[in-house]
C-alpha cells in the first residue's frame, strides 16, 4: 500500500511537471496578453507531431530541438495572423477567445487531414529499460521530463524576473497603456509571449508523446488539463501554475491508483470547480472580488 | 440636516500600499459635497468603496441609516445610490433612449416570467422624457449613444444615473475633458439636481467648479483627509493651499 | 403590427405549409435538422449573444436532454411529453450547477468551466456503461407518441409530425427571444454585455440575469436534445461532441450575436455549409474553422450586423449626418 502510494506520487509528479509546462504557457499568455488561448492544446499536439516527423530522420532529442524551433514559428504566426488584427480598433475583449477556438478547429482538422485519425507512437531511446530507485520504477524518459520541465520553469522564471524583455513583459502585464507610453515595444512583447507560450506547450507534447500516443485530438484533453491547472493556481500566476500542475498530477495519479482510472481525467475539472467555488483567486493567489 | 452618507475609518490597502487611510467623511442630506485632492490622493478609491465596487480593507460605510460596507453595487442602487464613472461610461451600442431605460431598471415593473407569459406593463414614457429633457437630450433619443459627441455622452452618463432615481448621486470627475463653457453648464445641471432633492457627492479636479457648486468640501492627500469645510474655509486653509499651490499646481 | 412581426408570421406560415407540398422525407428530414439547429443556436444566443458570456459547452446540455429522455423512455417507459420536460429540466439543473460557481466571477472562468463541463460529460457518457451503455450509445429510443385517454395514442411514425413539433419549438424559442428583447430582462442582458460596471451601478443584479440567460438556454437546449433523441431513436456520446458546441457558437457568431434573425441565418448556413464544403473533402472542417475565424476578425457582428451597417449607412447618407 505504501509502495503503491509512493509509486503513484512519483508518477504524479512526472505528469504534474508536464501539466506545469502546459499551464505556464497558458498563464503567461493570459497574464501578459489577456488571451485565454483555446488553441493551446493544439500547440501541444503540434509539438508532438513536429517531434514525430523530425525524430524519424534525426532521432528523438534533435527532433525535440527542431520541434521547439517549429513552435517558435507557430507562436509568432498565431500572434501576427490571428491576435494582432483583433487588438486593433474597439474589438471586444472576448474576440480572441473565440478566435483561438477557431484556430484550434483549424489546426486539429489540418492535423487530421495530414496524419489521419489513428494514433502514432513516437519512440524515444529513454522510454524503455526502466530504472529502479529505492524500489520505485522510473524510466529515463520520466527523468528527462522532470528535468526539462524543471529547467524550462527555472529559465522562464529567471527570464521574466531578471531579463530585459522579462521586465517589459511584466510592465505590459501590469498596464499596457503605461508600458506603451514608457516606450516599450508592445507588439514585440506579445510576439515574444506567444512564441514562449507555444514553445512551452510544444515541449510538453514532445516530452509526453513517448509515454502516450500522438493523434490529432490529444490537444483537447491537454487544454483542459492546462486550464484546470491555471485556475487551480490562479489565472496569470506563474508560481501558481507550477504548484497547480504538481497538485493535479499527484491528485490524478492517486485518484487513478485508488479510486477509478476511467475518471482520472475528470479530477482536474472537479478540483477546478471546487477552487471556483471556494477560492477563485487560486491556491496561491491573492484575494479577489466577486462581481 | 440629517447625515445621508458617512464613512468611518475607511481604509483601502493594495499589497503594502495604503491608498485610503482611515478616512471619515460625512455627506449631509440635500447638500452638494466635494471630494478633492491632488492626483493619487485616493479620491476614486474612496469613491469605489462607497459605491460598492471595492471592498474596504477596514472601516465602514453608512448610508441612509444602515451599514452598507461591502454591499454589491446593485444593492446600493436599490437603496438609492447611483454613480457615474471617471472614464465615460455609457451603453455605446444602445440608443440614448434605451440607455435611459436601462437606467430605469429598478423602476420598470416587468418581471421575467410575466415577460414570457402575458402582458407586461409598458414603460413610463413620461419619466423617460423628463430625464431626457432635464439633460437636454430629448432630440437625441434615437441616436446610438456611442456616436454622440463627447459632451453629450457625459450628459448621458448623468442622465442614466438620474434615471435610477437616487437619493445620493456620486459623480466621478464629471467635468473631465470638458471645456470651460461646458463645465459651467455642468454647474447648472448639478444645481438642478440638488433642487430635485438629490444629494450629490462629487470628485473633481476642476477647482472653479468645485468651489462654485459645493456646499462642503473634503480634501484628501496621500490617502488621508487633511481638511474639511465650506468652500471659503477650504480656500483659506493653509494646508490645502500648500498642497495645491505650494507646488505650483494652481488648477483653476 | 410591425414589419418584424409580419415577416415572422409569414415565414412561419411558409414553413408550416412545406409538408403539404413536399412529400420527399429527405427534405422534411433536412428541415427538421435545420430547426433543431435553429433552436440550438437561439438557445445559446441568450448567454453568448445577449449577455456576452462565452458558453463553450452547449453540446453538453443538448446531450443531457437527449440522455435524460432516452434513459427515462427506455428504462422506465415514461411517455414522451414527460421525457421532453424531464430532458429540459435536468439540463437546466446542470446549468445551475455549472453556472453558479462560474458566473459569479469576472473574467474567463465561465468559458473555461463550460468548456470543461462538455469534456467531462462526454467522459461520463462514454464510461458510465451501466447507465449510458457506453461509447456505442443507446439505440431504441421510442418515437414520440401523444397520449389519448379514449383509445390508442398517436405515434409519430413519419417525419411529418416531427416536423410540426420542431416548428412549434422553433416558434416557442423565437417568441421567448422576441418578447425578451423588448423587455426589462432583455435590456439587462444587453446592458451586462455592453458595460457590466455601469449595469451593476444602475441596480441590475448582474449575476442573477446571467443565470437567467444561461438557464433559459440550457433548458431549451435540453428540450431540443430530448426531441432529437426521440426523433432519431438514438443517443450516443457523439451528441456531446465539441464540434456540436462549435457549430452552435458558429451559428450565433456568423449570423449575428444578440439578435433574433442572426442565429437563424447562422443555423441555415451551418446546416447547409458542410454540404457545400463537401468538395473540400477532408479539409472541410478546416474551412469551417477558417470561416469562423474570418468572421470573428472582419465581421464581428455577423451577417445581420453587416446588413444593418449597410442599411444604416444608406439611411445616414439619405438624411445627411444625423448627430
Amino acid at each position: 500500500m505504501i509502495w503503491l502510494f509512493a509509486q503513484q506520487m512519483v508518477n504524479g509528479l512526472v505528469m504534474g511537471s508536464v501539466y506545469a509546462l502546459l499551464a505556464l504557457g497558458l498563464t503567461i499568455s493570459f497574464g501578459i496578453a489577456r488571451v485565454i488561448n483555446f488553441a493551446h492544446g493544439e500547440l501541444y499536439m503540434l509539438g508532438a507531431f513536429f517531434t514525430y516527423v523530425a525524430a524519424a530522420r534525426f532521432g528523438y532529442l534533435p527532433g525535440v530541438g527542431i520541434s521547439v524551433l517549429g513552435m517558435v514559428a507557430i507562436g509568432l504566426l498565431l500572434d501576427r495572423l490571428v491576435l494582432k488584427p483583433l487588438r486593433k480598433g474597439k474589438m471586444s475583449l472576448w474576440a480572441p477567445f473565440l478566435a483561438t477556438l477557431a484556430v484550434s478547429v483549424i489546426l486539429q482538422n489540418l492535423a487530421m487531414a495530414v496524419f489521419g485519425p489513428d494514433p502514432y507512437l513516437l519512440s524515444s531511446p529513454f522510454a524503455y529499460n526502466p530504472v529502479i530507485i529505492a524500489g520505485l520504477v522510473v524510466t529515463k524518459q520520466d527523468i528527462l521530463i522532470a528535468g526539462v520541465s524543471l529547467a524550462a520553469t527555472l529559465l522562464l522564471t529567471l527570464f521574466i524576473k531578471k531579463g530585459r524583455y522579462g521586465l517589459a513583459m511584466r510592465a505590459v502585464a501590469r498596464d499596457r497603456q503605461t508600458a506603451a507610453l514608457m516606450g516599450i515595444g508592445i507588439e514585440k512583447v506579445y510576439m515574444l509571449t506567444f512564441a514562449l507560450s507555444a514553445v512551452l506547450a510544444g515541449l510538453a507534447g514532445a516530452l509526453v508523446a513517448p509515454k502516450a500516443m500522438v493523434d490529432p485530438f490529444i490537444g483537447r484533453m491537454a487544454l483542459l488539463k492546462g486550464l484546470s491547472v491555471v485556475i487551480l493556481g490562479g489565472l496569470g500566476n506563474i508560481p501558481g501554475a507550477i504548484a497547480g500542475g504538481l497538485v493535479l498530477g499527484v491528485s490524478e495519479a492517486l485518484g487513478a491508483g485508488f479510486i477509478s482510472a476511467a475518471y482520472k481525467d475528470a479530477i482536474g475539472y472537479a478540483l477546478m470547480i471546487l477552487v471556483l467555488l471556494f477560492r477563485p483567486e487560486g491556491i496561491l493567489g491573492k484575494k479577489m472580488r466577486r462581481a | 440636516m440629517a447625515t445621508l452618507l458617512s464613512t468611518t475609518d475607511l481604509t483601502a490597502q493594495f499589497g503594502g500600499l495604503t491608498a485610503v487611510d482611515r478616512v471619515n467623511l460625512t455627506v449631509e442630506e440635500g447638500s452638494v459635497t466635494g471630494l478633492i485632492g491632488p492626483n493619487g490622493a485616493g479620491k476614486t478609491t474612496a469613491f469605489n468603496m462607497i459605491s460598492g465596487f471595492l471592498t474596504p480593507t477596514s472601516g465602514s460605510v453608512n448610508f441612509a441609516g444602515r451599514e452598507i460596507t461591502g454591499h454589491a453595487p446593485h444593492r446600493l442602487a436599490k437603496l438609492g445610490m447611483s454613480r457615474t464613472f471617471q472614464h465615460t461610461s455609457i451603453f455605446a451600442n444602445l440608443t440614448v433612449r434605451e440607455n435611459i431605460l436601462v437606467g430605469m431598471h429598478l423602476k420598470i415593473d416587468q418581471p421575467f416570467f410575466r415577460t414570457l407569459t402575458g402582458r407586461i406593463k409598458p414603460v413610463d414614457e413620461d419619466a423617460v422624457r423628463e430625464i431626457l429633457n432635464l439633460l437636454e437630450l430629448a432630440d437625441r433619443a434615437k441616436i446610438q449613444a456611442g456616436s454622440l459627441p463627447y459632451g453629450d455622452q457625459r450628459k448621458l452618463e448623468i442622465a442614466i444615473a438620474l434615471a435610477v432615481g437616487p437619493r445620493l448621486l456620486l459623480l466621478d470627475e464629471p467635468a473631465a475633458g470638458m471645456n470651460p463653457e461646458e463645465a459651467m453648464r455642468l454647474v447648472g445641471v448639478i444645481r438642478m439636481i440638488q433642487k430635485r432633492d438629490i444629494t450629490v457627492l462629487l470628485v473633481e479636479h476642476n477647482m472653479r467648479l468645485v468651489m462654485g457648486v459645493c456646499d462642503r468640501i473634503h480634501v484628501l492627500e496621500h490617502g488621508r483627509k487633511i481638511a474639511e469645510g465650506t468652500p471659503a474655509e477650504i480656500a483659506a486653509n493653509p494646508r490645502v493651499i500648500e498642497v495645491y499651490l505650494g507646488k505650483g499646481q494652481a488648477n483653476a | 403590427m410591425t414589419r418584424q412581426t409580419l415577416t415572422g408570421i409569414l415565414l412561419f406560415g411558409l414553413a408550416a405549409a412545406v409538408p403539404a407540398f413536399v412529400a420527399n422525407p429527405f427534405y422534411l428530414h433536412t428541415g427538421i435538422a435545420l430547426m433543431v439547429n435553429i433552436v440550438l443556436a437561439l438557445s445559446l444566443n441568450f448567454i453568448l449573444g445577449y449577455v456576452g458570456e462565452k458558453s463553450l459547452g452547449h453540446a453538453a446540455f443538448y446531450g443531457i436532454g437527449g440522455y435524460t429522455a432516452a434513459i427515462l423512455a427506455i428504462n422506465y417507459a415514461l411517455p414522451a411529453w414527460l421525457t421532453l420536460i424531464a430532458g429540459a429540466f435536468v439540463s437546466g439543473l446542470f446549468g445551475l450547477i455549472v453556472g453558479y460557481p462560474s458566473l459569479r466571477l469576472r473574467g474567463p472562468y465561465f468559458a473555461i468551466a463550460t468548456l470543461g463541463f462538455g469534456a467531462i460529460l462526454q467522459l461520463i457518457a462514454t464510461n458510465w456503461v451501466a447507465v449510458t451503455k457506453g461509447p456505442m450509445g443507446m439505440p431504441g429510443v421510442p418515437p414520440i407518441s401523444l397520449p389519448n385517454p379514449f383509445g390508442a395514442g398517436f405515434v409519430f411514425s413519419t417525419e411529418r409530425p416531427y416536423y410540426y413539433l420542431a416548428l412549434i419549438f422553433v416558434a416557442l424559442t423565437c417568441w421567448i427571444t422576441y418578447r425578451l428583447a423588448n423587455s426589462r430582462t432583455g435590456r439587462a442582458f444587453v446592458a451586462i454585455h455592453e458595460n457590466v460596471d455601469l449595469a451593476e451601478s444602475v441596480g441590475i443584479d448582474t449575476f442573477n440575469f446571467k443565470m437567467i440567460a444561461f438557464l433559459l438556454g440550457t433548458v431549451l437546449a435540453g428540450l431540443i436534445g430530448a426531441f432529437n433523441a426521440h426523433y432519431t431513436n438514438f443517443i450516443s456520446p457523439k451528441a456531446l461532441e465539441p464540434y456540436l458546441t462549435l457549430n452552435a457558437v458558429t451559428m450565433v457568431i456568423i449570423g449575428g450575436e444578440g439578435t433574433l434573425a442572426g442565429p437563424i441565418v447562422g443555423a441555415v448556413l451551418v446546416t447547409f455549409l458542410p454540404e457545400v464544403l463537401r468538395v473540400a473533402e477532408q479539409y472541410r472542417m478546416v474551412f469551417f474553422g477558417l470561416i469562423l475565424l474570418i468572421s470573428i476578425i472582419y465581421a464581428p457582428s455577423g451577417i445581420v450586423g453587416l446588413v444593418r451597417n449597410i442599411a444604416g449607412r444608406r439611411e445616414a447618407a439619405r438624411h445627411g449626418n444625423a448627430a
